[in-house]
């Protein structure tokens, strides 16, 4: 039934450029799970750095270009929280901006069928358990984005816990922002890094070896500090660790 | 046009000073620590909060996009 469902695959700018391992780490998982993914060629970005900073006229070309590539699919797939929300909660607002009564119709068909990598699992699919090992100490960050615009929820918690051999600790003060907020980490960097400060030291004091969450943007700032402060933590995509099996993990 | 007051720095320069106050840091995470505490407590005497939480909103979005009308009925 899952074979004939046409997923696609958004892997998200982010990930293109700087964590590719992530995209790769999605298809070897729906591909496990019998599902076949797709990866549209035409696709660029979401368009989120533009409408966060205030261009909705600049992004009604990239909206334009996102449902050209993902309008055709029965679901589109996306490791990343902040992308997800961006296609559900900000295409409609350029979609509008953009005065074409046609946009605004196809923005309104595709955004509920955008997925985060973690509620296209447990929703669509109904799965919990992927059939995943991982046999190491790990804790989870929940970004802003997934939890507070997307609603994930416990669904990461769940997948996590469902892994075998991973040990999950609680992260202290979990629901904080870790400081990176995209444009953000660079207009305020001062004060991006004190949050990110808060948050590295909330991860050392776990104990943990590996800290998972489902954004690289928040991996991305997190990692850099830990890896300054030769923490022996390393960051990992939620999508690597739910791909690594007992033969390569 | 910038809303700065005359004198007064650009949030990035004022925030450089006050994070390299570590007693403030010190004392305003533990002032918002207390008070997301309590209110962490108050929200786990609820079962469904997050339904709550979601009702809620909806009634206001519900309200904002009416106001007009809500706005007459006040008066």
């Amino acid at each position: 039934m899952m074979g004939r469902m046409r997923v696609a695959l958004m892997v998200t700018c982010v990930n293109d450029a700087m964590f590719p391992d992530t995209g790769r780490a999605v298809v070897t998982l729906l591909r496990r799970l019998g599902v076949e993914v797709d990866f549209p060629e035409a696709q660029t970005c979401c368009a989120q750095p533009m409408v966060n900073t205030g261009y909705l006229e600049e992004a009604v070309p990239v909206v334009r270009t996102f449902v050209d590539a993902f309008e055709g699919y029965d679901a589109v797939v996306t490791p990343s929280g902040s992308c997800a929300g961006s296609a559900r909660h900000q295409h409609s607002l350029v979609a509008r901006r953009s005065g074409d009564p046609a946009l605004e119709e196809r923005v309104a068909s595709l955004p509920p069928r955008v997925y985060e990598l973690s509620e296209f699992l447990v929703d669509r699919l109904g799965v919990t358990d992927v059939g995943a090992y991982f046999p190491h100490r790990v804790t989870y960050h929940p970004t802003c984005h997934s939890l507070r615009m997307l609603g994930v929820g416990d669904r990461p918690r769940r997948l996590l816990e469902s892994v075998r051999g991973l040990t999950l600790v609680d992260l202290p003060g979990a629901e904080e922002c870790c400081g990176f907020g995209g444009t953000f980490a660079v207009k305020n960097a001062d004060t991006s890094v004190a949050m990110g400060a808060d948050k590295a030291r909330h991860v050392r004091d776990t104990r943990a070896e590996v800290l998972v969450a489902g954004d690289n943007s928040c991996l991305m700032h997190i990692g850099g500090m830990l890896s300054r402060q030769r923490a022996g933590v390393r960051v990992m995509h939620l999508a690597e660790i739910l791909a690594s099996t007992e033969d390569a993990s | 046009m910038s809303a700065t007051f005359v004198g007064m720095p650009a949030f990035p320069a004022a925030a450089r000073e006050a994070l390299a106050d570590t007693q403030l840091r010190h004392n305003l995470a533990h002032a918002t620590h207390t008070i997301r505490d309590k209110r962490a407590k108050v929200v786990a005497e609820v079962e469904d909060w997050e339904e709550l939480r979601l009702a809620g909103a909806l009634a206001k979005d519900a309200a904002l996009l009416d106001l007009e009308h809500q706005l007459v009925r006040l008066e």
